[in-house]
């Protein structure tokens, strides 16, 4: 049974890469576990004990290891929640994009004719549209929340999803299997099923994978700018927007932990996303 | 070649229009969009004159043709917190926005460019491994977190560089390099690809034997090659440092569009934003046209299908 483990482990994972691994897997346990894990309540501080250092510092206290904000709130704490937030954005608005693009992707490029072109101007069209420009103007419109801005970068990031299964549906049209499904009877909804839609799913879930740190960081960024993740909610982007100010009083630690955070899950996505895409199609070589 | 140009035109217009509906849409997300563009204590009568002064009382395809002629005027309405044409606001901001743009650029392609130029000439491992981790580091930190970091470092602790204002190049320094270097990361990865990609071709093997030193053959005779698709790339992601640039612009307070979009957005100022949104996503369905018909011209190779 464990050897079996063992052999399955090394056949799915061969060659990844480990210390962004082990940060993911500790992120995501802090996402998953973060009311037992996080000492304080995020959202709610203590305001006698406003503005604390970290404990490594003078005036710091072990019972905030990392200090507090101006509201007295542990940034220990909001960082372990800001992990929940900031991954469960980033994969429903990647699920979203995926899915969305995906289906528009194969219709175009399984119909084509008059649905293709209208579907490859329309992703001419948003790939000319400044992203955070646009969210920022839809967020003014339906204000701020959690959903709002999931929905907002799930309608924003569907075009290369389109593009790459629009291309990769055209070529499959044409191949045999699908001919003969063709002659066997099968409909055109169970063609695009069993047999378009798995063929395009490496591809799918490859770009998923190296989108998920620009998600991540368009998210943060949003959030940063106000029109993202409202307050009181403990977001990583929030924080740093709401820790500005101690840069010139000698907060450090406001700015420089949140960020942290952010740099470290988007940097494992990334090497993690470029393993993935080695791993499933071997032949590219690059730097990074 | 001239149909290829009118076609690509056509096409342009078509992309202008689907841009112009998805705002337009945008803006009516939430219904009743009159009650952004008054000022909240706004009364019924108030209420009334934006309506028709907007079109907002008629049917939503009407209301687009009322949204177009007006943006074709440059009627964004009024800001509703500085009291002046929003469109005039949006002007003022433009070039300052641009000089971010352009210095951004410069120093992304110098950074991105010797990056990939290190990695593909050294020999010696750590230079490779330190451009890799340069690059990897320029994609994974949001840029505004670089920024407050580098105003902890230049501005707080050593106090060399300021932290916001428009004018010297000190101010101009720490926004570039912020917004500069997560692009220098696409640079050096297309720099080195390409120039690994041309380093094999027959005229650099006979630079070689003609004795020439390796930084004349990769320096003159190869970079020269390898810069095509990189200057494609720099071409194409403009649009999204525009984007990348709000931020920027506004932990430095620097009063380009980025800024003011930050502004108006905290305001509610809804004209104002629109506005932006509006002119600049035309702006760069322009751009990109123009450099599309470019290409036709300097590389006839382009098929015109």
């Amino acid at each position: 049974m464990i050897v079996n483990m063992r052999r399955i482990l090394q056949r799915y994972f061969r060659g990844i890469p480990k210390i962004p691994a082990a940060i993911l897997v500790m992120l995501f346990w802090a996402a998953i576990f973060a009311d037992f894990l996080a000492p304080h309540n995020p959202e709610v501080g203590d305001p006698r004990e406003r503005l604390l250092p970290t404990v490594f510092e003078t005036g710091g206290m072990l019972k905030y290891p990392l200090g507090t904000d101006t509201m007295g709130r542990d940034v220990l704490s909001r960082v372990i929640f800001g992990a929940r937030v900031s991954l469960l954005v980033a994969f429903s608005a990647v699920f979203l994009s995926a899915c969305i693009g995906t289906l528009v992707g194969i219709c175009a490029g399984f119909f084509g004719g008059w649905i293709d072109q209208i579907v490859m101007r329309f992703t001419d069209a948003w790939l000319s549209i400044p992203t955070i420009m646009f969210a920022t103007l839809l967020a003014v419109v339906l204000g701020p929340s959690v959903a709002n801005i999931i929905i907002i970068m799930g309608l924003i990031y569907w075009t290369r999803y389109a593009r790459v299964t629009r291309g990769e549906a055209l070529s499959l049209k044409s191949r045999e299997f699908v001919h003969l499904a063709t002659i066997a009877g099968s409909t055109k909804l169970r063609i695009i099923r069993k047999h378009i839609l798995p063929n395009v799913m490496n591809s799918v879930i490859t770009l998923a994978s190296l989108q998920i740190g620009v998600v991540i960081v368009v998210e943060a960024s949003l959030t940063f700018l106000g029109v993202g993740v409202p307050p009181p909610k403990p977001a990583w982007g929030l924080m740093l927007s709401e820790g500005r100010a101690g840069l010139f009083t000698g907060q450090w630690w406001l700015i420089v932990f949140p960020g942290l955070a952010i740099a470290l899950l988007v940097m494992s996505f990334n090497l993690l996303g470029d393993w993935l895409r080695r791993r499933l199609d071997p032949h590219q070589q690059s730097l990074l | 070649m001239k149909r290829y140009i009118i076609r690509r035109l056509l096409l342009g217009v078509i992309v202008v229009w689907i841009v112009s509906v998805l705002i337009f849409l945008a803006t009516r997300a939430s219904g009743d969009p009159v009650l952004m563009m008054a000022d909240p204590g706004a009364s019924e009568e108030e209420l009334d004159v934006i309506r028709n002064r907007y079109g907002l009382n008629l049917p939503l395809p009407m209301q687009y043709v009322v949204f177009i002629v007006n943006s074709l005027k440059g009627d964004f309405g009024q800001s509703l917190f500085q009291g002046t044409d929003a469109s005039q606001l949006i002007l003022e901001r433009i070039p300052a926005t641009i000089e971010l743009l352009l210095a951004a650029k410069l120093i992304s392609l110098a950074i991105g460019i010797t990056g990939g130029v290190l990695a593909v000439a050294s020999r010696r491992k750590w230079i490779k491994n330190a451009v890799r981790m340069f690059s990897l580091l320029g994609l994974s930190m949001p840029n505004f977190w670089i920024a407050l970091l580098g105003m902890l470092l230049f501005s707080v602790l050593l106090g060399i560089l300021p932290t916001s204002g428009r004018g010297e190049i000190q101010h101009l320094i720490m926004p570039a390099f912020a917004l500069g270097w997560y692009f220098s990361a696409g640079y050096t990865r297309i720099t080195y690809s390409a120039l690994l990609e041309v380093l094999n071709q027959e005229y650099i093997k006979l630079a070689r034997i003609k004795g020439l030193p390796e930084w004349l053959v990769i320096g003159k005779h190869a970079l020269k090659n390898a810069m095509i698709p990189v200057i494609t790339l720099a071409g194409m992601n403009v649009v999204i440092m525009i984007s990348a640039a709000v931020p920027i612009e506004t932990v430095f307070a620097w009063p380009g569009l980025g800024y003011l979009l930050y502004t108006s957005a905290g305001n509610r100022d809804f004209n104002v934003v629109q506005g932006v949104v509006l002119i600049i996503s035309i702006f760069m369905v322009l751009l990109n046209l123009l450099v599309d018909i470019l290409y036709a011209y300097l590389d006839p190779r382009i098929r015109y299908d």
